[in-house]
């Protein structure tokens, strides 16, 4: 299991997910929330939910739209 | 008030957009292959209609392709297309004056096995959240409805195959009640092991392994239909607002009626079939002597086929064999909830252009009526009447008028 992922790497995550086109500039943008990246609710579900299948991020992680992909970014197991 | 078909858009196996799609209707194209979208394909179903060179890129938005599922695509693909041949802005129509209607017979069916492939291999925690909003079958009439801005009366009719035609008469309902425009329509993509599964035991789709020969209705080689994918999407609109807006109205949506004769009951079909033909053209003020061309629905079951003979012969009586009669569906297949949709907008094309398509691939029609078959022929069509039966007993008509010249203007 791959517990470190690089900006582009989270990016390309979330492309895959979501459908939006998300960059790796934008996925450390501490200012961009998902809401501004046109994430919505279920889409971050569905990422949520392939980080803690496939790269270790714990089972209690719950994110909000009107967070930002910085702050998910962190909670990654290895990064934290 | 009269309902008036303003747009078409059509995503099918012989075309996608109606300058590919009436062509090759016209001139009788078939367009069954062999089952592509399932390997390998274990099933007995081997010839079937599927949308070759459909990508959803260019036609949707990425962000709605990942949550929705192909029969979605076709729809959103063929409700963009009918809205630029209405030439209709829905941002011009009054606030929840534009609804949607669709029908539906196999739902999100690809999307839905995906994941539940997921769920029994995996488990709960692989299953996607899209496939919450994806596989139901609602999904088309949503998408529909929230990327076009539509905030007009919305539903969808999971009422049989012939449900296809019941959503005309729905969105028609809602324009005499206020409403000014209506996309409607319906789109399938039921080529996964989970519907093809349901499917099968009805034994009313052929196994025929050649697809010259695999879908041949009212011949003595009927053994069943091919299936297939795809849709249609309709702009109807209250004859007066789209007179008053300038649009060039295509067809007048004249008369309905449905009726149920119930499943594993092939043979009632012919009265229920018969009865749903007169209600329709009781709506319309017409008589079946008005009727110029009848768009068959064609099951090739010989039942079936019998039946809707059958339905022909009661409904003209002496005339039955001088009326022209045709299936184009033989070229591309059955796309259940879709197919009565598509016979539709060919209906209105057909109108357009004075041609009646053929019934590709069948010669030696069993019947006496007179089923065009070859080449497609010129006729000068005022009042089309649409057939549709469902696998599960409903039947259907729908009458469809070339529009009167503007009044005032003679």
């Amino acid at each position: 299991m791959d517990t470190t992922l690089s900006p582009d790497d989270l990016a390309a995550l979330i492309s895959r997910c979501t459908g939006v086109t998300v960059t790796g500039e934008q996925v450390t943008d501490s200012a961009r929330t998902f809401d501004d990246l046109g994430v919505d609710s279920l889409g971050l579900m569905g990422v949520v939910a392939e980080l803690q299948r496939n790269h270790g991020m714990s089972r209690d992680v719950e994110l909000e739209p009107s967070q930002s992909p910085r702050e998910l970014l962190s909670l990654l197991a290895g990064r934290a | 008030m009269s309902a008036v078909v303003t747009g078409l858009g059509v995503v099918a196996p012989s075309g996608i957009g109606v300058d590919e799609f009436w062509p090759a209707v016209r001139d009788g194209h078939v367009a069954l292959g062999p089952v592509r979208r399932i390997e390998p394909n274990p099933y007995p179903v081997v010839v079937a209609g599927e949308v070759d060179g459909f990508e959803p890129d260019g036609w949707i938005d990425p962000r709605i392709t990942v949550q929705t599922d192909r029969f979605t695509h076709f729809a959103l693909a063929a409700a963009g297309m009918a809205l630029r041949d209405a030439d209709l802005d829905p941002a011009t129509v009054p606030p929840f004056g534009f609804g949607v209607v669709t029908a539906s017979f196999s739902g999100g069916v690809e999307f839905g096995q995906r994941e539940i492939e997921r769920l029994w291999k995996d488990g709960p925690g692989h299953v996607g959240p899209y496939q919450s909003i994806a596989w139901f079958y609602a999904a088309c009439t949503g998408q529909i409805s929230i990327g076009n801005g539509l905030r007009g009366p919305s539903g969808v009719l999971v009422a049989d195959e012939a449900g296809g035609l019941d959503a005309f008469a729905a969105a028609g309902d809602e324009l005499r009640r206020g409403a000014r425009a209506m996309l409607v329509g319906g789109a399938e993509a039921p080529f996964c092991p989970f519907s093809v599964c349901c499917n099968l035991g009805l034994g009313l789709l052929s196994t025929g392994t050649d697809p010259a020969t695999a879908y041949l209705p009212f011949t003595a080689h009927a053994t069943g239909f091919s299936p297939a994918e795809g849709g249609a999407m309709v702009v109807i609109e209250d004859e007066d607002a789209a007179r008053g807006r300038g649009a060039e109205v295509r067809a007048v949506v004249a008369g309905h009626c449905a009726t149920y004769t119930g499943s594993q009951h092939l043979d009632l079909s012919a009265e229920g079939l018969r009865r749903a033909a007169e209600g329709a053209l009781d709506e319309a003020g017409l008589d079946p002597g008005d009727v110029d061309v009848v768009f068959l629905d064609a099951l090739a079951d010989p039942r079936a086929d019998d039946a809707e003979a059958k339905a022909v012969s009661l409904l003209f009586d002496e005339r039955a064999d001088r009326v022209p009669v045709t299936a184009p569906k033989t070229g591309y297949g059955r796309c259940y909830a879709g197919a009565a949709v598509l016979d539709v907008a060919v209906a209105v094309l057909a109108m357009e252009h004075g041609e009646v398509p053929p019934t590709p691939g069948v010669r030696d029609c069993r019947f006496d009526f007179d089923l065009v078959t070859g080449a497609s022929r010129a006729a000068d069509i005022r009042t089309a009447l649409v057939l549709s039966r469902g696998l599960y007993g409903g039947n259907s008509a729908l009458v469809l008028r070339r529009p009167e010249p503007i009044r005032g203007d003679d």
